[in-house]
């Protein structure tokens, strides 16, 4: 974790945050390629938190739901779909942001204004995070938790989540 | 060329034949351009170094340690390469050199002046090679001052003065600075060219992602477009085609570009072990993709060093059984069509197929499991991560690292090991690779909206089954084929997708791997193309059964799939 800007995203009536350096873009895309899990005699189900996947700039980025991996899933099934993409050394991930799309386009209707639609991504700049309150915390994926006046933010470890993944994609025979 | 430090010590990898392993006579013409250009850099470092040194106010050891340094690369490159002459001079240069770090002698101009003379010397010599000219240079002359030099105990005098703040100055003797035959009086570049290879890299990526978008366009204009944009775009294609092989041929490496090391690594380690090994290379000449061979630096180590530490025998136990005291092992390479074939064999002890089995069953594998496995199969448990058959630890092996290694990076660039052994007689490790990873012909085929590839280099042909045709009483249902009945594997069922019952005719991909015909059923044939395709990238680098994947111009992801992981799926 890095003490920078902090992205976040809203889900319901939750919010996670991650690094905003990790952050490289948030793109719009239709729908989801499919991941391909080849059947093996010990390969188990792809874990549901993972949607499928994205192409950007020729590369092909593996899409998770992140309510879905502590939880619930809110990700409709069909897009188009707002998504993070997380860029981490090598490696990269994609983070729905569900309904972000959907609600933009019922926001235009309701207020005629051009809504973007981001609504459901804001950030915590550094001064402010420097003088929040952050809990560490040893739960799964979670870095901690930011007290935004009594409002707890989940801090995501985006690594912990490509190393999960990677564990449970890798080639097993 | 990389310099690395060990220790105090620093030296730069020979990229040349190596003396004392048998290669002397063998044709070193290949190596010329490379010995060249490296002869060249060398003589660029002294060159700058000598300035430098001539221009210091106080000694420079440093200065003095990286001429001795170019000197002595230049000798042993010489020297593997037969230019003796050139060897010879470089060696007494290298004399005074060591003479004046050990303070035998001291900087002056006259020693400035033999030791231009002598870089110049030597460039005349490069440029006589590089015109394939006779090497009828006489040296004798500046033989015979460097011997002077060597031997004069007067210099130690140091007949110079170093002026507090400028470059050295002569008190008396003057010798011109710089000879008239000097060959240093032009500028120049060299023929042949360093470049990096990220730069080719990056390179094939453009061409690869070209490549893509011209298979794409071909299938679009072939029905929708005149005759004059189809034969532009056939046009535009031959020079893509054009463009890719040039690029392919430039990434083309000769496979003992990888295995120069080898005979060094074989060499420490027989020491380090008391072993007595003969490494026999066969076949290095045969040029792979460099990204293949990238894949290939470690598993061969990891090959061989197994081999050394638990294939051969010690000398004394292999005249026990009756073998040679000296081990052999044997790295052949051969190209099969446009895949390369990498057979190591040893001559040690073999692999003991019930003590393997025992490890298998401590490590979690079922006896049942076992029993329905082949040979092949089980030999190829040494690649499950943390079984080893070692009965001892080296620093090197044992630890149940590094077959799981070389398995992984064979099979994600699409490559197949097979192992195969004797007990007391040796082992045999085969390792099939493509030729080249970046362009594959594939067939594309579709599963609902998905596309997937095939490789065109394992699909005997596309049919239409009917159902009624299918033999579904055991499973793996099964169809017959040329009058061979053959296994039909539903590619639906693989991914683990709902499968489509209500047809009749299934559409199906004839596939033969190591000699098995099967079927691959899939919903729909979607054409052949050129794909680039390119490695996964984290965190899906090791997905079972994916060798990689190319992304269309509408950015579509198709995968390739292992058709090997579908037959042993299936």
């Amino acid at each position: 974790m890095t003490d920078g800007d902090k992205f976040l995203i809203s889900i319901n009536d939750k919010t996670f945050a991650v690094d905003a350096d990790v952050v490289a873009a948030v793109v719009e895309v239709e729908r989801f390629f499919m991941l391909p899990v080849i059947q093996s005699s010990s390969s188990s189900l792809k874990p549901r938190y993972i949607k499928g996947t994205i192409t950007r700039r020729g590369e092909v980025i593996v899409v998770i739901d992140i309510e879905e991996l502590f939880g619930v899933s809110s990700v409709r099934d069909k897009g188009p779909y707002r998504v993070a993409v997380i860029k981490k050394d090598t490696s990269s991930l994609g983070i729905v942001i569900p309904g972000a799309v959907q609600q933009s386009k019922e926001q235009q209707s309701e207020t005629g204004a051009s809504g973007s639609g981001r609504e459901r991504i804001s950030f915590i700049w550094k001064e402010d995070f420097n003088k929040l309150e952050f809990e560490p915390s040893d739960e799964n994926y979670t870095l901690g938790f930011i007290d935004t006046a009594g409002k707890k933010i989940r801090l995501v470890d985006c690594q912990k989540i490509l190393e999960e993944i990677q564990k449970l994609l890798s080639r097993r025979q | 060329m990389v310099n690395r430090r060990i220790g105090e010590i620093f030296f730069t990898p020979s990229p040349f034949p190596l003396s004392s392993f048998h290669y002397l006579s063998m044709d070193t013409s290949q190596y010329k351009a490379l010995f060249i250009q490296e002869t060249e850099e060398h003589l660029k470092g002294i060159s700058e170094e000598l300035l430098h040194l001539e221009n210091e106010t106080s000694n420079n050891s440093a200065g003095i340690d990286n001429i001795f340094r170019h000197f002595h690369s230049i000798k042993g490159m010489a020297a593997s390469m037969g230019y003796e002459g050139m060897s010879s001079l470089s060696h007494q240069l290298e004399d005074v050199l060591d003479a004046l770090r050990k303070k035998r002698i001291a900087v002056n101009p006259e020693i400035m002046e033999i030791l231009l003379s002598g870089a110049d010397t030597l460039q005349t010599f490069i440029k006589l090679i590089a015109e394939d000219k006779p090497l009828g240079i006489d040296c004798r002359g500046l033989l015979s001052r460097i011997k002077a030099i060597l031997t004069r105990e007067e210099n130690l005098a140091a007949p110079l003065v170093r002026h507090p703040s400028g470059p050295l100055r002569q008190e008396n003797n003057v010798i011109p600075p710089a000879s008239s035959h000097s060959v240093v009086s032009k500028l120049g570049l060299p023929a042949t060219m360093k470049v990096d290879g990220k730069i080719f890299d990056n390179f094939m990526g453009i061409v690869g992602e070209l490549f893509t978008v011209r298979s794409q366009l071909k299938e679009v204009v072939t029905n929708s477009f005149p005759v004059e944009f189809q034969e532009a775009t056939h046009q535009l294609g031959r020079i893509v085609e054009g463009l890719y092989y040039a690029v392919i041929t430039a990434r083309m490496i000769p496979f003992e570009d990888l295995t120069q090391n080898l005979p060094r690594i074989v060499r420490d380690m027989c020491k380090k072990g008391e072993k007595e090994i003969e490494l026999v290379i066969q076949g290095g000449d045969v040029k792979l993709d460099r990204a293949v061979l990238e894949h290939l630096t470690d598993p061969l180590v990891h090959i061989i060093r197994n081999a050394i530490d638990h294939g051969i025998e010690a000398p004394e136990e292999r005249k026990r059984l009756g073998k040679l005291a000296k081990g052999r092992i044997t790295v052949a390479v051969a190209r099969q069509r446009d895949n390369i074939i990498i057979e190591i064999n040893d001559d040690g002890k073999g692999i003991d197929i019930n003590s393997l089995k025992e490890k298998a069953l401590l490590s979690g594998i079922t006896k049942d499991r076992l029993e329905t496995m082949s040979e092949k199969d089980i030999l190829l448990l040494v690649c499950m991560p943390g079984l080893s058959l070692a009965k001892k630890i080296t620093e090197t092996s044992g630890r149940g690292v590094g077959m799981d290694v070389v398995k992984g990076n064979i099979e994600s660039i699409g490559g197949r090991l097979e192992i195969s052994t004797q007990l007391n007689k040796g082992t045999k490790i085969i390792l099939e690779l493509p030729v080249t990873i970046s362009i594959v012909k594939v067939l594309l085929v579709s599963i609902g909206e998905e596309l997937f590839a095939l490789p065109i280099s394992k699909v005997l042909k596309v049919l239409d089954v009917n159902k009624k045709d299918v033999n579904n009483s055991k499973q793996p249902s099964c169809f017959v084929y040329d009058d061979i009945k053959a296994p039909l594997i539903d590619l639906r069922s693989i991914l683990m997708l709902p499968s489509l019952e209500q047809r009749n005719i299934l559409p199906t991909v004839i596939i033969c791997v190591k000699d098995k015909i099967s079927g691959v059923v899939v919903d729909d044939f979607k054409g052949e193309i050129d794909a680039y395709i390119k490695p996964l990238s984290q965190p899906i680098t090791k997905m079972h059964g994916i060798i990689g994947v190319t992304v269309l111009g509408d950015g579509r992801p198709v995968f390739l799939i292992d058709p090997a992981a579908l037959i042993t799926a299936g």
